[in-house]
């Protein structure tokens, strides 16, 4: 069957993804063969448009290719149901969208708080992990805002806090600087080293050439193609 | 669960007019259901307690057709037949009536005159306010003297002072003057409208008026409550008999009275029964329409959930407990809006009213079951949406 390593979190084989909207095709990835091991940190460069976000949807399990495999922890993804692939999202993974999606009736602590909810953890462990996770990322004195009260930064900071509350064993970062100064950019990156010395493998999909460079492994995504350096 | 409950609520919140808006559909319903059934058990307890106070025991032989009556002869002969012929019999009243000029002082008028047997009054309930019944005495020598209702009292004595005093009442052209004994209280009999009538003994009728009369409605007293339809039955065996018709007598025991009312309510009830089944159908699609723009509105926020690993089934019990509990606060809204509308409908009817507990109950579980139903399909329909489809939505 296929050969996997051991350390392999994620592995995309030969991964298309053809959005058809009535007769016109759009084929934002053509083929994708990526590895991701356990641990490392990586980063996805590209150009608007090139496929980035399509790719990590796919890492993340949160669609299906329209041809080609995705192996999680050795297991094809085709031959999971629904609810694995839920729990699998909600236990391994940790998004922190480019667009934040944050609820906009919850709070901010409701939303660090949400993902727990959906392990079935009491609710008071989910206030506490959820504002230690807060605090963590500086936002101890926002609890109970609500997000349109918020500066961009400031929610993208929640995004993180919300992926990372759940300690998952991979970190999927779409643009996680892209409304920060450098200095904020440079500190959420120093949040990541942190996490990631704790062990958890993280993704950054970026367009920004310094960011790009600062993780150890960079691949780059154009017109659907991945190419490694 | 009081969680996701909690989360409902803060859903509704930031929707607060179409929330309301869509619970009216089940608050209306609920509130028809109750008020239904408040009001119609408030009315069938005060029609039941009028047929009970009217005596259940009694068996009325009714002037439905006057040839026929005069057929059977309701005279001392036939009073005896029906004694010893028909069983659990305990008395037979006959009564005759008939129209008289009544006057006092300027006060003129005409009303109704009644002839009858001395424990009639007693035995079919109608009470004395003051004063006192016939006796054997009054009976014997046909006195002249009256027991009148409530209505004639007020009408020809305004003064209040009733007892002793004389009223001038002219029968087929004769003219007596009738001493008033007692005051009957208002009437809560339905055949007896004792109010407007003027009660003298059938002594005085035989003396005064009509020699060996042939009584024009009879009132049948069974032994007991158990035994009147049996009488019933029986009396109109005699009388079939008798003149060798059939359904010579229209004839009916309270308690026949009591079984057919009944039957028309249970009848009555289920007609309603059907009518608030529709109106929470009604609600029930109002709620089903609130969801399903609900669900359309929020694909955001469901992609959202998913993504943070939402299963389909929390997603879909998300939606069933904000459709089951938009569905509850109609009804209770329904059920308080029901039992205070029926509780000032009833007051104004002057009747007794009786919380309807059942109906409230069966409301409640009932409008769960709707939100639960109605939601089901908007609440499986979110639970199954795509997570990148729904995050792309606006
Ligand atoms: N749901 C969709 N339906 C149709 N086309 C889509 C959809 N999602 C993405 N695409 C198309 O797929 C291509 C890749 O999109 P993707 O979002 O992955 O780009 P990206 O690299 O993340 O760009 P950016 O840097 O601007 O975020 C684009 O041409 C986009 O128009
Ligand atoms: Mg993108």
């Amino acid at each position: 069957m296929n050969k996997t390593n051991e350390n392999e979190l994620v592995k995309l084989q030969d991964v298309w993804k053809i959005f058809s909207m009535g007769n016109t095709e759009v084929q934002a990835l053509r083929g994708i063969n990526l590895s991701i091991h356990q641990g490392e940190i990586l980063s996805i460069m590209g150009p608007s448009g090139s496929g980035k976000s399509t790719c990590m949807n796919m890492i993340g399990c949160l669609d299906r290719p329209t041809k080609g495999n995705v192996i999680i922890n050795g297991r094809n993804t085709a031959t999971m149901n629904e609810n694995e692939l839920a729990a699998f999202r909600n236990k391994t993974v940790g998004f922190v969208f480019q667009q934040y999606f944050l609820l906009p009736n919850l709070s901010v602590l409701e939303n660090v708080m949400l993902p727990l909810r959906y392990q079935r953890i009491p609710i008071e462990e989910r206030r506490e992990r959820a504002e230690e996770a807060l605090v963590r990322i500086g936002l101890a004195d926002r609890l109970t805002h609500k997000p349109n009260e918020l500066s961009g930064g400031q929610r993208q900071r929640v995004a993180i806090a919300r992926a990372t509350v759940t300690k998952p064993a991979l970190i999927l970062a779409d643009e996680p600087t892209g409304a920060l100064d450098s200095e904020t950019g440079h500190s959420v990156l120093d949040l990541f080293q942190e996490i990631n010395a704790e062990g958890t493998t993280i993704v950054i999909v970026t367009h920004d050439q310094e960011i790009g460079r600062t993780a150890p492994r960079m691949v780059r995504i154009k017109d659907g193609l991945l190419s490694e350096d | 669960m009081i969680e996701d409950i909690v989360n409902a609520m803060q859903s509704f919140l930031t929707n607060k007019t179409r929330s309301i808006l869509s619970l009216l559909g089940v608050v209306i319903g609920v509130a028809a259901v109750i008020m239904v059934t408040a009001i119609g058990e408030s009315a069938s307890a005060d029609v039941k307690s009028t047929i009970s106070q009217s005596g259940l025991d009694m068996v009325n032989i009714l002037g439905g057709n006057m040839r026929k009556i005069r057929a059977l002869q309701f005279d001392e002969t036939t009073r005896r037949e029906i004694l010893e012929n028909v069983p659990n019999v305990k008395n037979v009243f006959y009564k005759n009536q008939i129209s008289g000029n009544v006057k006092r002082g300027n006060i003129e008028g005409s009303a109704s005159i009644s002839a009858i047997e001395i424990d009639f009054m007693e035995e079919s309930k109608l009470e004395l306010d003051y004063g006192r019944y016939f006796d054997e005495t009054d009976n014997e020598l046909g006195s002249q003297c009256a027991v009148i209702g409530q209505e004639i009292a007020t009408s020809y004595f305004p003064d209040g002072d009733v007892l002793g005093k004389k009223l001038t009442v002219t029968i087929k052209k004769a003219r007596f003057s009738l001493e008033i004994i007692g005051v009957l209280l208002p009437s809560t009999s339905i055949f007896e409208s004792s109010d407007s009538t003027i009660y003298v003994t059938r002594g005085f009728y035989k003396r005064r008026i009509k020699p060996n009369p042939i009584a024009d409605s009879v009132v049948i007293q069974a032994t007991s409550n158990k035994t009147s339809v049996a009488v019933e039955k029986a009396i109109k065996a005699f009388a079939e008999k008798k003149t060798g018709e059939s359904d010579t007598l229209f004839i009916m025991s309270m308690q026949t009275m009591l079984e057919n009312y009944e039957k028309t309510t249970s009848t009555l009830n289920l007609l309603l029964s059907g009518v608030a089944a529709i109106s929470l159908l009604v609600g029930g699609i109002g709620i089903m329409n609130i969801m399903i723009v609900s669900v359309t509105e929020r694909k955001r926020e469901i992609g959202i959930r998913k993504a943070l690993g939402a299963s389909q089934k929390d997603i879909r019990n998300q939606f069933l407990v904000e459709s089951a509990m938009l569905s509850l606060i109609g009804g209770t809204i329904g059920i308080l809006v029901g039992t205070l509308l029926s509780f000032a409908v009833v007051k104004v009817l002057g009747w007794k009213f009786s919380l309807p507990v059942n109906a409230a109950a069966v409301s409640f579980v009932f409008s769960a079951f709707v939100g639960i139903f109605f939601g089901l399909s908007p609440a499986i329909k979110a639970a199954k949406l795509d997570p990148v489809v729904a995050l792309a939505s606006e």
